[in-house]
C-alpha cells in the first residue's frame, strides 16, 4: 500500500508569548509524497516557521501528529534535516567541521565522518574550502555549507526556512537551480522537500504543491498544485498566472 | 537594650557617612567625566592625549596609592586630609567607565545632528545642553551602578587601611565592621550587614533603576527594543505598596548586567585603537610610568629621587620581584579557582530558568556587600597556616561577581538558531560543551578576566596584610602596606612603580592580545 512519506495530521500549536497563550497554528493537515517539492507561503507571523520546526521534531505540537513513513515522529531524526535562513553555522568551526557535526551521532569513525563531509561539500560545489571559517565565506557559500550539512546524513525530507532570502540575487538564483536538481533527481536523497518562503516567484519556480496560509492562527486557506514542466521559465504565461493566483490569495 | 539602640545609631551614622562620601564622589565623578569625555570626543588633539592616558590610569592599582595620597593631603589640609584622600581615591575608581561611556556616546552621535546644529549656527552652550549631555545620559545612567559598587569597594578598603595609620582614621561602615569583629560583636555585625544590604537595595530601586529607565528615552536607537526581562530580589518581597511602585515602572532591566555592559564597551574601545604588536605594550608601560612619576613628583620630589635610586639596588629589587612573584601566583590561583566554579555554574543554570532566577537573586544580594567588609572575618577565620587560602578567598569575593555575570551574559547570547541545530542533530553532553557552549563564552570570559584580574591586584593591597599579625609572608601588597606603615616613602614609591609597571605590562602585553585573538575567533557574525 502506498504510504505518503510525510503526513501532517491536525497539527495545532499553542505557544506562550509573554504572558499569554497564543494559538499559532490550527488544524494543519497535508501530505508530502515521495519526489514532491512542497512550499509554504503566507503573511508574516502566521506560523510557517513554527510548522517547519514541528516537522523537524524540534517542537511538540499541542494537538495532532506528524507521521513519517507511517510512524509518529517523536523527536529529531537524521532523516529529516533543515536549512536555516541565517545559515546557522558555528563561527569557530571550519566548513568541514560544521558539516561533520551532523554525523557525530551517526558515524563513530572520525575518518569516515571526514570522508563523507568532504563528499557533501563537493556535492554543493565547495571542494577546496573545507578549512575555511564561516567568516571567510560569502553568503552564498555559507548557505552551501548549510546545505552540505543538511544533506550529509542522506535525509529523506529536506526542510528549508527561507533559504535564499539572505543571499544576493545571483547567488540565490544559482543555488535555487542546484537545490531543484538535488531534490528532483530520483533514487538519491533527499526524497522530498518542504520550503517556507516569502518569494512567490521562487515558489512557483520550484514547487509541485503550494500551501497558502492565512493570518494567525495559521490555517491552510488554499492548496495549489503547480503543473508546469521543468525547468520552469518565468516568461511562460502560465507561470505568471500561477504567480498572480498566489498573490491574490495572499492579499485577500 | 539601651546599649543595642546606641549601637544601632552608631552603625547608622557610620553607614550614612560612608554613603555620603560615595555620593559626593559619584556626583563629582559624573561632572568631571562629562567634561573630559566630551572634550576627548570632540577634539582630535585632546583625544590623542586623553584616551591613552585614561586607558593606563584604569589599570593602575589605585589602592596602592592610598597611603601616599593620605600622607600628602594630610600635610596640606590637616583636618580633612583623610576624608579628601578617600574621596579622591573613590573618584579615581569611579570615573573611568563613566568617562569612557561619555566619550563613546558623544563620539557616536549621528552625523546629521551635528551638521544641523552647525548649519543653524547654534553655539557651544546649545550643543552641550541639547546634544552632548542627552547623548551621554544613557551611558552615564547605566554606568552609575557599577561605579557605585566599585566606589564602595574602594571606600571600605580605604576605611580599613586607614585603621592602620597613626594619625588618620575614617569613620564609616568599613571601620565600623572592623571594630565589631574585633569586639566579637557578631550580632552587631549581622545588623550592620543587613542595614547595608537594605540601604543598597533601596538606593538601587529608588534611584539608580528609575534613573536608568528615564534615561532610556534619550537613546538613539531606531527600533524600539522590547523591555528586557528582569529579576530583582525586591520582587520577592510581598509588600503591596512596593508592588504598586513597581507597576508604575514599565521597563524591567537586569541590574548587574550593567556592569557587564560597561566592561564590554571598554574592551571594544581598546580594540578600535590598539594594533596587535609589541608597540602597545611598550607604549602602555611608558605612559603609565610617566603618569606615575608625574603624580609622585607633584607630591614629593625628594622621596621620588630616593625611590628611583632604590629601584636599582639589587637588595630591594630582589625583595620586590620575589614579592611580586608570590602575589602573581596568588592571583593565578584565584583566577583558576573562580573559573572552576563560575563556568560550571553558568552552564548548569543555563537551561534551568527557576534555578537561574534564584541564583541571580542570591548573587545580587551577596554582591551588594562590598567585599572588604568581609575581609576581617575571613582573615580571622584563616589565621596562621591557612592565611594563603584566606587571601585567595578575599581576592575571589572581591571581583568574582563580575566574572560570573560576564560569563553568564556570554552564554545568554548563544543564538537560538544554533541551539536548534544542536537539538536537530541530538548533540548533547560533553560534545555540546566542547563544540558549542565553551567556545561561545570565550569572548565574554576574556573581557571579564581583564577586569577581574585588575580587581584582584587592587584587593591584594588590602588582603595581603590586613593588620599586623594577619599577613602573608611575602607579597607585593604587603610590601606596599609595610612601607606605608613605617613611613618609608621612598620604598613605597619604588614598590608602586614596579608593581604598576608589571600590571600594565601584563595588561597590554598578554591580556589585550589574548583577548583580541579570542574575540576575533569566537565572535558571531551579525
Amino acid at each position: 500500500m502506498y504510504v505518503p512519506l510525510l503526513r501532517v495530521r491536525d497539527v495545532t500549536v499553542d505557544l506562550k508569548i509573554g504572558n499569554r497563550e497564543v494559538r499559532v497554528l490550527e488544524g494543519i493537515t497535508f501530505d508530502v509524497r515521495e519526489g514532491e517539492f512542497v512550499s509554504i507561503i503566507g503573511p508574516s507571523g502566521c506560523g510557517k516557521s513554527t510548522l517547519l520546526r514541528v516537522i523537524a521534531g524540534l517542537l511538540v505540537p499541542s494537538e495532532g501528529v506528524i507521521l513519517f513513513n507511517g510512524e509518529p515522529l517523536r523527536g529529531p531524526t537524521p532523516k529529516i534535516t533543515m536549512v536555516f535562513q541565517n545559515f546557522a553555522l558555528f563561527p569557530w568551526l571550519t566548513a568541514l567541521e560544521n558539516v561533520e557535526l551532523a554525523l557525530i551521532n551517526l558515524v563513530s569513525s572520525e575518518e569516515e565522518r571526514r570522508k563523507r563531509a568532504k563528499e557533501a561539500l563537493k556535492l554543493v560545489g565547495l571542494e577546496g574550502f573545507e578549512d575555511a571559517l564561516p567568516k571567510e565565506l560569502s553568503g552564498g557559500m555559507k548557505q552551501r555549507v548549510s546545505f552540505a550539512r543538511a544533506l550529509v546524513s542522506e535525509p529523506e525530507v529536506l526542510l528549508m526556512d527561507e533559504p535564499f532570502s539572505n543571499l544576493d540575487a545571483l547567488s540565490a538564483e544559482h543555488l535555487r537551480r542546484e537545490v531543484e536538481e538535488l531534490v528532483k533527481r530520483s533514487g538519491a536523497a533527499p526524497k522530498a522537500a518542504v520550503m517556507v518562503s516569502h518569494n512567490v516567484e521562487e515558489v512557483v519556480q520550484l514547487s509541485d504543491k503550494v500551501l497558502v496560509f492565512g493570518e494567525r492562527p495559521g490555517r491552510i486557506i488554499a492548496t495549489i498544485e503547480i503543473d508546469l514542466p521543468r525547468p520552469r521559465s518565468p516568461r511562460l504565461p502560465r507561470f505568471s498566472k500561477y504567480v498572480d493566483e498566489l498573490y491574490s490569495l495572499l492579499s485577500y | 537594650m539601651h546599649k543595642l539602640v546606641t549601637e544601632l545609631m552608631d552603625t547608622t551614622t557610620d553607614l550614612l557617612l560612608s554613603l555620603l562620601r560615595l555620593s559626593v564622589s559619584l556626583m563629582l565623578s559624573v561632572v568631571i567625566s562629562l567634561g573630559i569625555g566630551i572634550l576627548a570626543a570632540r577634539s582630535r588633539t585632546a583625544e590623542r592625549v586623553i584616551v591613552p592616558f585614561l586607558d593606563v590610569l584604569q589599570s593602575i592599582p589605585i589602592l596602592g596609592f592610598f597611603p601616599v595620597v593620605v600622607y600628602f593631603l594630610i600635610s596640606l589640609v590637616p583636618g580633612l586630609g583623610a576624608e579628601l584622600a578617600a574621596i579622591f581615591l573613590i573618584m579615581t575608581s569611579q570615573m573611568w567607565n563613566i568617562t569612557f561611556g561619555v566619550y563613546e556616546a558623544v563620539k557616536t552621535l549621528p552625523r546629521d545632528l551635528l551638521e544641523v546644529t552647525d548649519m543653524l549656527k547654534l553655539g557651544l552652550k546649545y550643543k552641550i545642553a541639547k546634544l552632548y549631555y542627552p547623548a551621554a545620559l544613557p551611558k552615564i545612567a547605566s554606568n552609575l551602578f557599577p561605579s557605585w559598587a566599585n566606589g564602595f569597594f574602594f571606600l571600605t578598603a580605604s576605611e580599613i587601611i586607614s585603621l592602620g595609620g597613626a594619625n588618620y582614621r575614617l569613620r564609616g561602615i568599613g571601620s565600623r565592621i572592623m571594630e565589631l569583629i574585633d569586639g566579637g560583636d557578631y550580632v552587631g555585625l549581622l545588623l550592620a550587614l543587613v542595614m547595608l544590604m537594605t540601604a543598597t537595595a533601596l538606593i538601587t530601586e529608588l534611584f539608580f533603576r528609575p534613573l536608568l529607565i528615564w534615561s532610556e528615552k534619550y537613546r538613539f536607537e531606531v527600533i524600539a527594543k522590547p523591555p528586557a526581562e528582569g529579576a530583582v530580589w525586591i520582587e520577592r518581597v510581598r509588600l503591596h505598596r512596593l508592588k504598586k511602585i513597581k507597576e508604575k515602572l514599565p521597563l524591567r532591566i537586569r541590574l548587574l548586567r550593567l556592569s557587564v555592559r560597561s566592561t564590554r564597551f571598554k574592551g571594544k574601545l581598546r580594540e578600535i585603537r590598539l594594533p596587535k604588536s609589541l608597540i602597545p605594550l611598550m607604549k602602555g608601560v611608558l605612559m603609565s610610568m610617566v603618569t606615575l612619576l608625574l603624580a609622585l613628583s607633584i607630591m614629593n620630589n625628594e622621596d621620588l629621587k630616593a625611590a628611583l635610586y632604590l629601584i636599582i639596588q639589587p637588595n630591594f629589587l630582589n625583595t620586590a620581584l620575589l614579592s611580586l612573584t608570590y602575589s602573581t601566583v596568588r592571583v593565578l590561583l584565584t583566577v583558576m579557582l573562580t573559573l572552576c566554579w563560575t563556568i560550571p555554574l553558568v552552564i548548569y543554570i543555563y537551561h534551568r530558568p527557576r534555578l537561574e532566577r534564584l541564583t541571580l537573586l542570591l548573587f545580587q544580594t551577596l554582591a551588594s556587600i562590598p567585599a572588604p567588609l568581609l575581609y576581617p572575618v575571613i582573615a580571622n577565620g584563616f589565621k596562621g597556616g591557612l592565611i594563603e587560602l584566606g587571601v585567595i578567598l578575599m581576592l575571589m569575593i572581591g571581583s568574582q561577581w563580575y566574572l560570573f555575570y560576564n560569563i553568564y551574559d556570554g552564554l545568554k547570547r548563544f543564538p537560538n538558531y544554533l541551539e536548534e541545530v544542536l537539538s536537530l542533530y541530538n548533540i548533547k553532553g560533553l560534545m555540546r560543551l566542547r563544540l558549542a557552549l565553551i567556545p561561545s563564552i570565550m569572548p565574554s570570559l576574556f573581557t571579564g578576566l581583564i577586569t577581574f584580574v585588575g580587581g584582584c591586584w587592587n584587593a591584594l593591597v588590602v588582603a595581603e596584610k590586613l593588620r599586623p599579625g594577619l599577613e602573608v609572608e611575602k607579597g607585593i601588597g604587603k610590601l606596599l602596606v609595610d612601607y606605608a606603615h613605617y613611613g618609608d616613602l621612598a620604598g613605597l614609591y619604588a614598590t608602586l612603580i614596579i608593581m604598576t609597571g608589571f600590571i600594565v605590562g601584563l595588561n597590554k602585553g598578554l591580556w589585550s592580545t589574548l583577548r583580541d585573538y579570542v574575540v576575533k575567533k569566537f565572535s558571531y557574525e551579525v
